[in-house]
């Protein structure tokens, strides 16, 4: 079983972001869970989700506590995310126009806001970052890119997903590890 | 011939989804997080002509239960949920489903109780309904929750008594995962229309639940009691034919993993429970001979399928995700021990309260309890 | 399951009759003075035993038990209670 954790801001998407990767994880012959910690007046505030992916039936039903890859949604929050918990080697998804390599922990980085205010996505919020980092992380996680596409369309058939697939694609192909 | 579809489902969609199924007719509404997107789903499927029922928005969870009463005894098939103080609000009207003999079955999303003000899980209220008269299903997965909502329209509808479904708020109502949708011709079949017996109807007027003297009282209290418990051969015969018709199965009264040769048994329920399945693996890999049993069936205790799974000389590790007040643990404990006493003395029950108001139950944490009660 | 009968459930069915033989307990019998009886149907309203036809008050007096309720609420006096023989 793989476990993910996003850390990021309200707002910023990482509901739509852990069910987009437990959908992929599904439209990808697998198990998917996305369980995020919905709290109180979270907008702008820290927030987490967990994801897991498993070709078997997924019982675990708590949060992350020590996942195998993290998501940080906004560079600001790497050290709180790291400070969650996260296996001795695993992984971090930073989005951030540079990234700082961590010790010992394979580290990626994609600027994921960049993608999405040049592709125009926006919202009442700001630049539409989730979509950018789900094609990333689909990199990072092997999840072939016919099958990170298929997911958005699935999600917002039409016009809709057709506008997200460039910016995922973009950053499914520009996410690069900083510390290989 | 069609077949079953896959879709991702919280486990708030699962269950409006089963009610989909179920084809109900009324269906009686009031939010409360985190039960709220349950109600959402149920007025969207409405609105949206999926389902031909009505839904009813209420100024509060005492009258939503007022109206689940009064359209089931005029013979519709009642659905309706609520969580928390909402369920604790409703706890008069719930003796009146339950005397009146009426198949409501209801959703209750397991929240933690106010003072002081929780969002999270614990299964205070729902065990706080313990003495109103309803049978009382705990769930550990999506999937569950939505095969146990088609299996207890069939059980309430055969004995007439009203049977509430519990779930954890968040861990599942709001949990993402795939979820099996049989087609709905085997649901049909599973689950025929409600033809109840008696109904209220002007064209046969009758008159329900009028004042009994207590030699008329007496006999429906007891009639009621002894329903209550002979409904577990009708949870189990409707597992079976669930299961015969889509193929799913969740247990009956209990689910077991790794219990056969387990000499330490964890005993829990709900979402808590499916993790523990992981605890057990760790365990086990420690070389503790662990396994597990939960009850899926609260109310009635299914004593008798515990005295039978229960390995000799085994350990329980009763972890109760709810306060015994007046005692010093859990109420899980409580029952298991009252159904062990003078059968079962071969059995050493230990018990800890976790989990309260949401604090997270890792497969890791729950190991660890477990290995440290072990010592006590 | 021996208790899934009908009578497993607090219903009763409204007939005529169905308190038993409550004329049968009466000690003063209300009398409807038709000259004084302006056919408001308090008394129709008010009878707990509901055996005064609502249109022609007609007092049935095979279940009327005699309370006297009636000849209380009358507003213009026009039921008076009895002594039965």
């Amino acid at each position: 079983m793989l476990e993910l954790r996003i850390n990021g801001f309200g707002g910023q998407g990482s509901v739509t972001l852990a069910h987009l990767l437990a959908q992929a994880a599904l439209e990808n012959g697998e198990q998917g869970q996305a369980l995020p910690f919905f709290g109180v007046e979270r907008r702008g505030a820290p927030v987490r989700a967990a994801v897991r992916m498993s070709p078997t039936t997924i019982h675990a039903h708590s949060q992350c506590e020590l996942p195998d890859y993290v998501v940080v949604m906004s560079e600001k929050l790497t050290q709180a995310a790291l400070g969650e918990g996260i296996i001795e080697t695993g992984t971090v998804i930073i989005n951030a126009p540079q990234a700082v390599p961590i010790e010992n922990h394979p580290t990626w980085q994609v600027d994921a806001e960049a993608i999405a205010r040049q592709a125009g996505l926006f919202n009442a919020d700001g630049p539409l970052i989730n979509i950018p980092l789900f094609g990333a992380v689909c990199r990072v996680l092997n999840i072939p890119r016919n099958i990170m596409e298929q997911t958005i369309m699935n999600k917002w058939p039409g016009k809709n997903g057709e506008r997200n697939l460039g910016p995922a694609g973009e950053a499914y192909n520009t996410v690069k590890q900083v510390n290989a | 011939m069609k077949t079953a579809q896959v879709i991702m489902a919280t486990g708030a969609n699962a269950a409006a989804q089963a009610v989909k199924y179920a084809r109900v007719d009324v269906v009686p509404g009031y939010p409360i997080t985190p039960q709220t997107s349950i109600m959402e789903y149920m007025a969207s499927m409405v609105e949206n002509d999926e389902l031909n029922a009505r839904f009813i928005p209420v100024e509060g969870e005492h009258s939503a239960m007022a109206a689940a009463v009064a359209a089931s005894a005029a013979g519709a098939r009642v659905f309706t949920a609520t969580s928390s103080n909402g369920l604790l609000y409703m706890h008069e009207v719930l003796h009146m489903a339950s005397g009146g003999r009426l198949p409501v079955v209801m959703c209750n999303v397991n929240r933690g109780i106010f003072a002081p003000w929780t969002l999270w899980s614990d299964h205070q209220d729902s065990m706080a309904q313990r003495d109103t008269g309803w049978i009382q299903y705990h769930c550990s997965s999506n999937q569950e929750v939505f095969n146990t909502i088609l299996q207890a329209y069939r059980v309430a509808e055969q004995i007439n008594i009203p049977i509430m479904v519990n779930f954890d708020g968040f861990a599942i109502s709001h949990c993402l995962m795939p979820l099996t949708l049989p087609p709905q011709e085997d649901i049909d079949q599973f689950l025929p229309p409600h033809k109840p017996e008696w109904r209220l109807d002007p064209a046969n007027p009758s008159s329900f639940s009028n004042v009994t003297m207590a030699a008329e009282y007496a006999p429906f209290r007891q009639m009621l009691s002894d329903d209550i418990i002979a409904s577990i051969p009708l949870v189990k015969q409707a597992a079976q034919e669930y299961k015969e018709a889509t193929g799913m199965w969740d247990g009956d009264t209990i689910d077991t993993y790794r219990l056969e040769d387990a000499e330490v048994v964890a005993f829990a329920i709900n979402s808590m429970a499916a993790e523990l399945k992981l605890s057990v693996d760790i365990l086990r890999e420690q070389g503790i001979k662990a396994g597990l049993l939960r009850p899926r069936l609260y109310l009635p205790f299914p004593a008798e399928d515990i005295i039978a799974a229960l390995p000799q000389n085994a350990q329980v590790m009763v972890l109760d995700r709810n306060y015994n007040f007046g005692h010093p643990g859990g109420i899980l404990a409580s029952e298991l021990k009252s159904v062990l006493f003078g059968r079962r003395n071969d059995i050493t029950v230990k018990n800890r309260v976790m989990g309260i108001g949401g604090i997270d139950l890792t497969r890791r944490f729950m190991a660890a309890e477990i290995r440290a009660m072990m010592d006590e | 399951m021996k208790s899934l009968t009908k009578a497993y459930r607090p219903i009763s069915w409204p007939m005529l009759g169905a308190g038993g033989d409550t004329g049968s307990w009466r000690v003063h019998r209300p009398v409807v003075d038709v000259q004084k009886c302006t056919k408001c149907q308090f008394c129709w309203a008010y009878c707990p035993e509901a055996v005064i036809d609502r249109h022609e008050i007609i007092i049935d007096y095979r279940y009327c038990k005699g309370c006297g309720v009636c000849a209380v609420e009358c507003p213009t006096g026009a039921i008076s209670m009895e002594k039965e023989e």
